[in-house]
Parts: structure tokens; C-alpha cells; sequence
């Protein structure tokens, strides 16, 4: 949520405390949770908000996505890697 | 970029009026992915290589919006976290990038994505709009260590001016 959180600002720039606000209030959430249902809820809200949140919306599945194939990897093989 | 945190990274990617040019294409369409994918296998046939990719970079992530040797995730969720991609050198650089071989490059040594795949050689080159924003980078990838000449660079570069074609005809 904190990743989503500073994204958010960081690609709206000027318009990030508002946007994050909107899309908070959209997704029906406080912005505090740390659950992961509240992520994907809060990326599905991402996805329609508007197209530049889309995008970052896009980026943080790819990293979530990564980073639990790379765990996984590493599980299997006990690579550090 | 070596003393580059992901915060600095992220930072540059994510800049908002380059965030707004890649929001201005339509990345999903079925139709800019299929003319994308015939790219990277025209570079990949041409280079000789067994992998070429045409990728965004979104503000924390490498989107891959075209492939060629990769296989097809079938999904919008293809790509890399910012800080392993190759492409990222490419378009912080703004120029051609190459490595000979990431094993023995004490800046890719210990990349985890290219040890899980097996990659050892890349070289990839910008995709920069009208604006003078780089969007991403078009690339080759081979399994083996290799050198890419400047004549292999002008062939990826061709590749590149094909795709920014293909983008601006998806332009929302």
C-alpha cells in the first residue's frame, strides 16, 4: 500500500495528494489497510481511475508478480541468486 | 545508474509528463501487440538472435509490449521491476546499450531475472517519441556472450523507428 501510495504521488506529481485521495475513496478503503485483498482491491481501482494510473497500476503487478516468482524460484532451487 | 536507488529510479521513470506521453498510446490494443511482435522477430531473424523484445517503461516496471522467442503470458502482466531490466539502462541513457556478458559484468553480475533465464548478452536502443521522451527501448538477447557492432546497433535502430510508426497509429 505504501509502494502504491508514493507511485501514485509520483507520477500525478502536483496533483498526487488529490489523485491518491480519489482513488482511495473509490476503492472503499483508508489507504492504512496492509492486507493484500486491500491491495488488489485498491489496483483494481487503479485500472479505471484514469490512464496514467493504469499504467502505474500495471507496474506494481508486474512487481508483485516478479518478486513472487523470484521467491518461488528461490524456494525450489535455495539459490540466493 | 550503478549509485542509483530505486526511489532515484522510480523518481526519473515516473516523471509526470512522461507518465502522461505513455498514457497518450493505447499499450493494450491487440492490434499494436501483433505489429510489435512481427518487429521483434524481423530484428531477432535479422541480428541473429533467439529473443528481442519492444518494452515500455512505466515508472517501476518494464512492460513488454512485443516479443519474439519469449513465451506469451497471454495476460497485461509481462514484464520486470525497473531495477533488473536492461531497457532501463537504455532509456535512462537515452543511446544504445550493450552487454557483452552480464556474468562478467560487475554491473549485471548479480541481476536475478537474467541468471533465472539464462541471458548473457543484450543490446537495445531507445524508442523516443515526437516530444523527445524516451518510452522505452527496443532490444536483441542471446544466451551466449556476444558483442554487438554498430551495424547490428543501426539494424535495432530501424526496428525502433518501425515501432514508434506502430505506436503513433495507436494514439488515444
Amino acid at each position: 500500500m505504501t509502494d502504491a501510495r508514493e507511485a501514485m504521488h509520483r507520477v500525478h506529481g502536483h496533483t498526487g495528494r488529490s489523485t491518491w485521495a480519489r482513488l482511495i475513496a473509490a476503492a472503499h478503503l483508508t489507504g492504512e489497510e496492509t492486507d493484500e485483498p486491500a491491495l488488489l482491491r485498491l489496483l483494481e481501482a487503479m485500472t479505471t481511475l484514469d490512464p496514467v494510473s493504469r499504467l502505474c497500476a500495471q507496474a506494481l503487478r508486474i512487481r508483485m508478480t516478479s518478486y513472487t516468482e523470484l521467491a518461488a524460484a528461490h524456494a525450489i532451487t535455495g539459490s540466493t541468486a | 545508474m550503478t549509485a542509483m536507488t530505486n526511489t532515484e529510479l522510480f523518481d526519473r521513470l515516473g516523471e509526470p509528463g512522461r507518465m502522461q506521453r505513455l498514457a497518450g498510446y493505447d499499450l493494450f490494443h491487440p492490434g499494436l501487440r501483433t505489429d510489435l511482435d512481427r518487429i521483434a522477430a524481423h530484428s531477432a531473424g535479422r541480428l541473429h538472435a533467439p529473443v528481442s523484445m519492444v518494452s515500455i517503461l512505466l515508472d517501476s516496471a518494464q512492460l513488454v509490449i512485443g516479443r519474439h522467442g519469449l513465451p506469451d503470458t497471454g495476460t497485461e502482466i509481462d514484464g520486470t521491476p525497473a531495477e533488473w531490466s536492461l531497457c532501463t539502462r537504455t532509456v535512462l541513457a537515452g543511446r544504445s546499450y550493450r552487454v557483452t556478458d552480464n556474468t562478467t559484468d560487475p554491473l549485471h553480475a548479480d541481476n536475478p531475472i537474467l541468471a533465472m533465464a539464462g541471458l548473457r548478452s543484450y543490446a537495445g536502443v531507445p524508442l523516443i517519441d515526437d516530444s523527445g521522451h524516451v518510452l522505452g527501448a527496443h532490444c536483441v538477447v542471446d544466451v551466449t556472450p556476444r558483442h554487438f557492432s554498430e551495424a547490428e546497433i543501426a539494424v535495432l535502430d530501424e526496428g525502433a523507428a518501425d515501432v514508434m510508426r506502430a505506436l503513433r497509429q495507436h494514439l488515444v
